[in-house]
């Protein structure tokens, strides 16, 4: 068994029981986090974080493709340049 | 389709990179969802960075994946394709693509008022963030910014022929 398997993924506790909390409440509310490094267990579906990314909180939907992933991936810390072009032929979904 | 009254003159299609080749033609960068649309094009209005547009008929369109390759009428030679470089490619808004229902240009969601379900102003939409989990709308809220992500459990409606976005503010989100 590789040592990563064995010591299964990292996620802070504190945030883990702040959503448990949420689940067992069957509630919904915006929890901030500072902890970029956590993986996203399919606990967090469903839920919006606001994860930090140096500056400022990013507001972050978290859906089921997004489960194994850090939520610091989901939070960029440069200078975001990927606007789409606010007169240009482009649509939100 | 796209709200009339939040429809610029002029809308982006495409910027021109460099020319392609000898004969005059153009590559281009699509700056809309659907490069295929160039093929329905028979003019564009090409818009120079001091700002003069020139309007100017299509006589060929080839679409390679992301990228479209122009060629326009009177502009035969390399040298004339070069004169266009960084020129804008743009079409006369009533020439917009229909959209397809509850989906919205971002130009029509710039300046939206956002209000919660009881009807309590929040602020109006500066600016669309796209972030790798979701858009993210960022909205001034007085002096202060307020980000608001794209999710079903907050954005319940968006209303352009009211100028208005509703949203469920969930406890935490504008804090």
């Amino acid at each position: 068994m590789a040592r990563s398997i064995k010591k299964g993924p990292y996620i802070s506790e504190k945030l883990v029981e702040r959503i448990e909390q949420l689940n067992k409440n069957n509630e919904k509310r915006v929890i901030k986090t500072w902890s970029r490094r956590s993986t996203i267990p399919p606990e967090f579906v469903g839920h919006t974080l606001a994860v930090h990314n140096g500056n400022k909180f990013i507001p972050v939907y978290v859906t089921e493709n997004m489960v194994g992933h850090k939520l610091g991936e989901f939070s960029p810390t440069r200078t975001f340049r990927g606007h789409a072009d606010k007169k240009s032929e482009k649509a939100k979904v | 389709m796209a709200d009339r009254a939040r429809v610029p003159d002029y809308v982006l299609i495409g910027r021109i990179l460099r020319p392609h080749g000898v004969r005059g033609m153009l590559k281009v960068m699509p700056e809309t969802d659907d490069p295929q649309r160039f093929h329905l094009l028979k003019r564009v209005w090409l818009r120079r960075a001091d700002g003069t547009r020139q309007e100017i008929e299509v006589d060929q369109v080839r679409v390679i994946d992301r990228s479209v390759l122009l060629s326009l009428r009177g502009v035969t030679t390399r040298d004339a394709a070069e004169a266009w470089r960084g020129s804008e490619i743009e079409i006369p808004g009533d020439q917009l693509l229909p959209l397809a229902e509850n989906r919205h240009y971002y130009f029509e969601l710039i300046g939206l008022a956002v209000m919660t379900e009881d009807g309590e102003p929040i602020g109006t939409v500066k600016d669309i963030i796209s972030y790798p989990a979701n858009d993210v709308y960022v909205v001034m809220a007085g002096d202060r910014e307020v980000l608001l992500p794209d999710s079903p459990d907050i954005i319940r409606s968006i209303e352009t022929e009211k100028g208005r976005i509703v949203i469920h503010p969930l406890p935490g989100l504008l804090d």
